[in-house]
């Protein structure tokens, strides 16, 4: 077989020879013609070396006997830059010590001058044959590699979606919104949530659904962790809701509810399968409390500087008790009532003991989730299990101190207001001025979303479209003098939980908007009045907007002593 | 954790009872107990101050669907405490060790 027909794979490799003797150069130069796709020639050790190095060639052909830099010298040297590279000997003496440096040097094959057809097909049939089988590793190798990260990438974009989907079942009515909560006349209350999965995909769900006479509250844990909790975690909440849809247009019977979201629910459970759940009722305008509680941590009740515990009424939902039982609690004189998944009461503290020691007491002196969780993660570091909080507080006790400002619809009048808002904050002695400077840009938001979209009516694409044209503010000064429409600013100073509380309430004259409850959730809103929110969310410790989205109150906890609330602290 | 099966209807579980490999172990000698006959089983638990949900789930499905009847005795009162907020005290005849 000639030289040429080796291989296919030769014909894109690159070939050095390195020799002194010209006759011997042009017999190899001959021998070669065709087989690699180019050939260099180097007349010495040296001059080899300096084409290794600026062609890097796949494969060298070397005499050893040669001026300024013998073949093994040249190959110690290009082992030191290419460690892989097949190197051919070509030479007519070898003695022993050399054929020691030599296969030290990995040299691949060696060919006896003067050179054979024969002998140089083996030796060139051996360096290609490196080199393919080199290539194919590594196009194996590479191919193996870009799979998984398909895969990681594959199963990663299948978790996120299916996280998504899991959290889209989820709904809350509550969200960012008041409700009148569990007192004997009216009490304004507002939810907190607090949700943390130990996986990607997790066994907690809970929904919050309000109806014309009530809230209705479903906290679950379903059985173990992971993918398989979730798919019992999603149908939970799937089923509450579905349920809730089929009442939302009357008046909720809780028993009612509690039957058929049981009944449905204990056709979904596998025969060694439980699920803790609680169900809770809040009627609208009564101090009580509904709950059908199925082997869940018991709820707690913070009233008049003590926390009760409600005990869940039944097992763990299973296949095998179709009974239940419920029960009815006075709630007079609550101020926050916790929900919570096992996750935050079984979790291990650092010095041993379980949270569950330390939840009572971190619960009563708690003003909002985030003190609660800071308490928590304090205790606890990172949990090892779903964590899930609901926490219903009250938000309209009586307050210390109170102000009422009223502002003209003008972008000036605003402005002052912000800085008289500022300056009342400044009295607060205890709120340090990071806080205090954050909860004032939150202010500075909501003020003016009430000023341009609230008063003048302007959308977040109008403005969009007046600020890209450099029009923006001309267009604000030209529709306030026909604009009649006021801004009321309430502030309050109120005593919860050994914290005070400030409220702002901000609101406008304008027809009010509906926030999709996206907007809350997600971190990339394209409009201008999303990211707003997003601010006063990031700013505030809880927020609220009122029915018709035209009033929002934003509340910021501070340190604050049970003393009554000081002249001097307010001016 | 450690199990040790004292006699045909009583074993002892020691250590913390928390990870998959507990649950398997507890249901695969409990299952091994009641098919040879076991009507009952008494378990006493030392140490453990939590139960996960499968273990919870197993032993449900054990009194409710397989009748056999338990006996927990609880040495540490945590779990004690968690089996009757769980309203699973009686039903799994939880007292203190």
């Amino acid at each position: 077989m000639p030289l040429q027909d080796i291989s296919p794979f030769a014909r894109e490799l690159t070939a050095l020879f390195v020799e002194d003797d010209a006759v011997s150069r042009r017999l190899m130069t001959a021998q070669l013609k065709g087989v690699f796709k180019e050939l260099i020639l180097a007349k010495d050790g040296r001059e080899g070396l300096a084409a290794f190095r600026d062609r890097r060639p796949q494969v060298v052909f070397t005499d050893n006997r040669m001026p300024f830099m013998s073949g093994i010298e040249m190959s110690a040297a290009i082992r030191r830059i290419d460690a892989r590279v097949p190197i051919i000997f070509i030479t007519s003496a070898m003695d022993t010590a050399l054929l020691m440096q030599a296969l030290n040097l990995g040299i691949a094959a060696f060919v006896p001058k003067p050179a054979g057809p024969d002998t140089l097909r083996r030796a060139v049939a051996t360096a290609v044959g490196l080199l393919e089988t080199e290539q194919l590793q590594r196009r194996n190798l590479e191919q193996e590699l870009a799979l998984l990260q398909y895969r990681d990438k594959y199963h990663e974009h299948q978790q996120g979606l299916a996280f998504r989907k899991e959290m889209s079942l989820f709904e809350n009515d509550c969200l960012h919104r008041s409700f009148q909560g569990p007192a004997a006349r009216r009490g304004e209350w507002i939810a907190q949530v607090e949700y943390q999965p130990h996986d990607i995909m997790c066994g907690d769900s809970y929904s919050l659904r309000r109806f014309e006479n009530g809230l209705l509250v479903l906290i679950a844990d379903a059985m173990g962790k992971g993918l398989a909790a979730s798919l019992t975690s999603s149908i939970s909440a799937h089923a509450f809701n579905t349920s809730a849809d089929l009442c939302v247009r009357g008046p909720l019977r809780f028993q009612d509810f509690v039957q058929q979201y049981t009944d449905l629910m204990r056709r979904r459970l596998l025969e060694d399968e439980v699920l803790p759940l609680t169900l809770a009722w809040l009627p609208t305008g009564s101090a009580t409390l509904y709950t059908a509680g199925f082997g869940m941590p018991p709820i707690l009740v913070a009233a008049g500087g003590q926390v009760r515990k409600l005990r869940c009424e039944n097992p763990p939902l299973s296949q095998y008790d179709d009974t239940f039982r419920t029960t009815i609690h006075e709630l007079g004189g609550a101020r926050s009532i916790l929900f919570y998944t096992d996750g935050l009461n079984e979790a291990v503290t650092g010095d041993g003991s379980l949270y569950r020691d330390h939840l009572d007491r971190d619960f009563q002196a708690s003003a909002g989730v985030g003190h609660l969780m800071g308490a928590f993660r304090a205790a606890v570091g990172t949990p090892g299990d779903d964590v899930t909080l609901v926490l219903l507080s009250r938000v309209d006790g009586i307050p210390l101190w109170r102000e009422t400002l009223t502002v003209d619809s003008r972008l000036e009048a605003v402005e002052q207001a912000c800085q008289t808002l500022e300056h009342r904050l400044e009295g607060l002695a205890t709120l340090e001025s990071g806080p205090r400077g954050e909860f004032v840009m939150a202010l500075r938001e909501a003020m003016l979303n009430a000023y341009e979209h609230g008063s003048l009516e302007i959308s977040s694409a109008r403005k969009r479209d007046l600020l890209e044209e450099g029009i923006y503010y001309q267009h604000l000064a030209e529709l306030e003098p026909s604009v009649a429409r006021r801004i009321r600013i309430d502030l309050s100073v109120q005593a919860l939980a050994g914290q005070r509380m400030v409220k702002v309430a901000i609101a406008d004259e304008g027809p009010g908007f509906q926030q999709p409850g996206y907007l809350f959730q997600g971190t990339d809103s394209m409009l201008l009045s999303g990211r707003g929110l997003q601010m006063v969310k990031k700013y505030t410790d809880a927020f609220y907007l009122n029915e018709k989205g035209n009033a929002i109150t934003l509340i910021r906890f501070y340190p604050g002593g049970s003393d009554a609330f000081g002249a001097n602290e307010l001016q | 954790m450690h199990l040790a099966q004292t006699n045909s209807s009583e074993l002892t579980i020691t250590g913390n009872i928390k990870t998959t490999e507990d649950y398997l172990a507890i249901r695969k000698l409990v299952t091994g107990m009641v098919e040879a006959g076991a009507p009952s089983l008494t378990l006493t638990i030392n140490e453990s101050m939590s139960m996960p949900s499968s273990v919870i789930g197993f032993f449900v499905k054990l009194i409710n669907r397989d009748k056999v009847r338990v006996t927990m005795l609880i040495q540490d009162r945590r779990l004690l405490e968690l089996l009757e907020e769980l309203s699973l005290g009686s039903m799994f005849g939880a007292r203190q060790a």
